[in-house]
């Protein structure tokens, strides 16, 4: 096998690498998605099926990430393509996927910044959602009206897309050293806030709603589907980025030790964000007189309407609290947003192209495509565009990746590639996992999915808008993978 | 409630995620930096642990399991009871938890113009899981006037009187209300006031006060001057308790 990246820049260490590795898959969700998921389903309970679910599916398909770009040198287009010579259009697909996600993602992380500008004088005020909904995203009333833009959300959309360009045109070597404090940051930042919130009154009585286990949840499938479908997500599979940075990986380095770090510390930080959040909606709760119920919610509504709210009735440091909690957020989530944009252009390198131009042109067409994002009708489209690019387009990519690695190429050949540099082995543990168990949850994920959009649609919006938001593009964009995959070959 | 006002269900969970998770990091961290763990805990003294430990799965699966069940029986001993079904179950013993009711009687007196009196109840360390609250009086100092000839029908104002409670969360209210004039029976009821889940209605502040203790006056005399007046507060409130045994029932 020709080594892609001889003579050139690989991860100068192996805290490099899983620093960057773990920002990628830490994202916004660990903070909005999965203390809500455990709430809704069964508390603490919830913690069994999900880590079952990152046993049986989160860390084998990490595992075959990692293990497909160290072992084949090579980004997901290119990998792909040797593994099969038709399936090069899975790993470009992959990788546009991402594109799409991350355009509407720096978005979300403007938002963080604009917040954090308006913490230090709670310039929210009392009523959260009206701010949000009119002076941050300027909401139109459909995916039909554009609707205006905030300056400031479109200066701050500029801003991020400055510094992911900024981060990755100089390559892995600049990402080694962006990643030693973004990736920390958001941990400390965490830490603080957690001494923060958990000395509030009423923080327990949010922790018991957070953490008290409800067993009988167990026996609801719903459940099950969700913790799969939450561990999936919240690794940041299938977006290409972990076959990239493997790609980069010295040849010895161990894969199996590498994902099970990875996995672990993505799946920590969500857990310990879960206590800091609920300990402040339960002071929140205490402070409204509320019931815990009412306060609890998930979402871009727990960070941008219920968070502000808590931050108004802190006690005292309400500023710094603010500025800590939103800058912890964009932290979080810039690692995720530079990653994936850095996939693009290795993948577009790998396949031959310059790396510093393709780093320029990835970030120019992301930050156009963000603006529409950051417009009032451009949220609409956004939840439109998320919901089923994760859910269709990215299960789909996952499915993919389980059949090429695990039906394509040889199992065996890839257990003894990836055991060779490996302390901890894998085995027939591995193998089940992805040729069948893994599979077969994301088909039932998909098949859920459809049912669930065909029967109810999607959050009340026009079937035209599913079509043009969620369906269209994903064929389009596998429509463009196929082309670009028989015209843009492995180098060698 | 714990010492952290959690209950022992919540902190087994935090415990156990918590043993998992960054146990795990730790110990495939120390496997990439070469850290020797095991060296570290054979100098103080746990050989035997990494000795089970090294023989595979099963020996790592026994040490996982001891070790989290020793600390878990720690917690579950510092921690206690708990204050109702989710506040976990007493260290030892089958049984369940029972929700009881009781109602407890206070009487006192209001002096009109005073600072409000402090009603609360002693419930001998019971920690309440819902309340309510009911303030009656008689007017007693309506008594008939005696009959004179220049106030053929004197009148008796009646009593207003105020019921407040201060507690934890949404547990806050004040209503006051003057009594029938006709029956002279008064009466005010605050509640029911209901803890949220897994947590007691600790620190309830209950206080009754006179606002205005209603004369009986004619037209130029007053012939009865009211300084006040007596109460019954009635506290009804449920709370949980473990009844012991297999097959206790309600």
């Amino acid at each position: 096998m020709a080594d892609e990246h001889k003579g050139e820049e690989q991860w100068s260490g192996r805290l490099g690498f899983l620093l960057a590795a773990v920002g990628s898959a830490i994202g916004l969700g660990a903070v909005w998605r999965f203390p809500y998921l455990v709430y809704e389903h069964g508390g603490g309970a919830f913690l069994i099926p999900y880590l079952i679910a990152l046993f049986v599916s989160g860390i084998p398909l990490m595992i075959l990430e990692l293990g497909v770009g160290k072992t084949l040198r090579t980004s997901a287009p290119i990998a792909f393509m040797r593994i099969h010579k038709r399936m090069g259009w899975v790993g470009w697909m992959t990788l546009m996927l991402g594109f799409v996600i991350i355009a509407y993602y720096t978005v979300v992380l403007a938002w963080s910044l604009v917040y954090m500008f308006a913490s230090p004088g709670l310039d929210w005020g009392t009523d959260t959602q009206a701010f949000f909904d009119n002076e941050v995203v300027h909401l139109s009333p459909g995916p039909g009206q554009l609707g205006g833009i905030g300056l400031s959300v479109l200066a701050m959309v500029l801003v991020t897309w400055l510094i992911i360009y900024l981060i990755i045109v100089k390559g892995i070597k600049m990402v080694s050293k962006v990643v030693m404090l973004t990736v920390p940051a958001p941990y400390i930042l965490m830490l603080i806030l957690a001494f923060f919130s958990l000395r509030l009154e009423g923080a327990d009585v949010g922790l018991e709603y957070y953490l008290r286990p409800n067993f009988e949840k167990l026996v609801d499938p719903e459940v099950w589907l969700a913790a799969f479908a939450q561990i999936f997500f919240a690794l940041s599979l299938s977006t290409g980025v972990m076959i990239a940075y493997s790609s980069r990986l010295e040849r010895k380095a161990d894969v199996v030790n590498n994902s099970y770090i990875v996995s672990f510390l993505d799946v920590g930080f969500a857990f310990f964000a879960g206590i800091v959040v609920f300990a402040t909606l339960g002071y929140m709760a205490a402070a409204q007189g509320v019931p815990m119920e009412d306060a609890v919610i998930g979402g871009p509504g727990l960070t941008y309407v219920a968070y502000p709210t808590a931050i108004s009735l802190l006690p005292s440091a309400n500023a710094l609290f603010g500025v800590l909690f939103f800058l912890m957020l964009f932290t979080l989530g810039i690692d995720s947003a530079f990653a994936t944009i850095e996939a693009v252009a290795l993948g577009l390198k790998d396949a031959g192209f310059n790396y510093k131009r393709m780093s320029i042109i990835s970030s120019a067409g992301g930050a156009f495509l963000a603006i529409l994002f950051a417009t009032g009708g451009g949220y609409h489209w956004l939840w439109i565009v998320d919901n089923f690019f994760n859910e269709i387009g990215i299960v789909t990519m996952g499915l993919l990746e389980c059949y090429i690695v695990g039906h394509l190429y040889s199992t065996k050949k890839f257990v003894r590639e990836v055991n060779e540099t490996s302390e901890l082995k894998i085995g027939r543990f591995w193998v089940v996992c992805i040729k069948y168990v893994t599979p077969l949850i994301l088909v039932v994920m998909l098949i859920a999915t459809l049912i669930k959009t065909a029967i109810s649609g999607f959050q009340g919006y026009p079937a035209w808008a599913i079509f043009i938001g969620g369906l269209f593009p994903i064929v389009l964009i596998a429509f463009i993978a196929v082309r670009m995959s028989r015209r843009w070959g492995p180098r060698d | 409630m714990g010492p952290a006002g959690l209950s022992f269900g919540a902190v087994a969970v935090a415990t156990t995620a918590s043993f998992i998770l960054y146990g795990g990091t730790i110990y495939f961290v120390s496997i990439a930096m070469k850290w020797r763990l095991d060296l570290l805990l054979q100098g103080i003294g746990l050989g035997a642990m990494v000795r089970t430990w090294r023989r595979g799965f099963h020996g790592q699966v026994a040490v996982f399991g001891v070790v989290l069940l020793v600390v878990l029986s720690v917690e579950a001993v510092a921690i206690g009871p708990g204050a109702g079904p989710d506040g976990g179950v007493p260290f030892g013993g089958g049984g369940r938890w029972v929700e009881m009711s009781d109602t407890l009687t206070l009487d006192g007196y209001a002096t009109e113009g005073a600072a409000p009196m402090n009603a609360t109840p002693e419930l001998g360390g019971v920690v309440p899981t819902s309340v309510n609250l009911s303030l009656q009086w008689v007017d007693n100092d309506a008594r008939e006037p005696p009959a004179g000839p220049l106030d053929a029908a004197p009148r008796n104002r009646p009593d207003t009187l105020r019921l407040s409670v201060k507690g934890p969360g949404a547990v806050s209210g004040t209503v006051e209300a003057a009594n029938d004039p006709s029956t002279r029976l008064g009466e005010v009821e605050l509640g029911p006031f209901k803890a949220q889940q897994g947590r007691g209605l600790e620190g309830i502040v209950v206080t009754v006060e006179c606002l205005e203790a209603g004369d009986v006056t004619g037209r130029f005399l007053t012939y009865v001057a009211d300084g006040g007046n007596d109460y019954v507060l009635f506290f009804e409130y449920t709370y949980q308790e473990w009844i012991p045994g297999q097959n206790a029932t309600d």
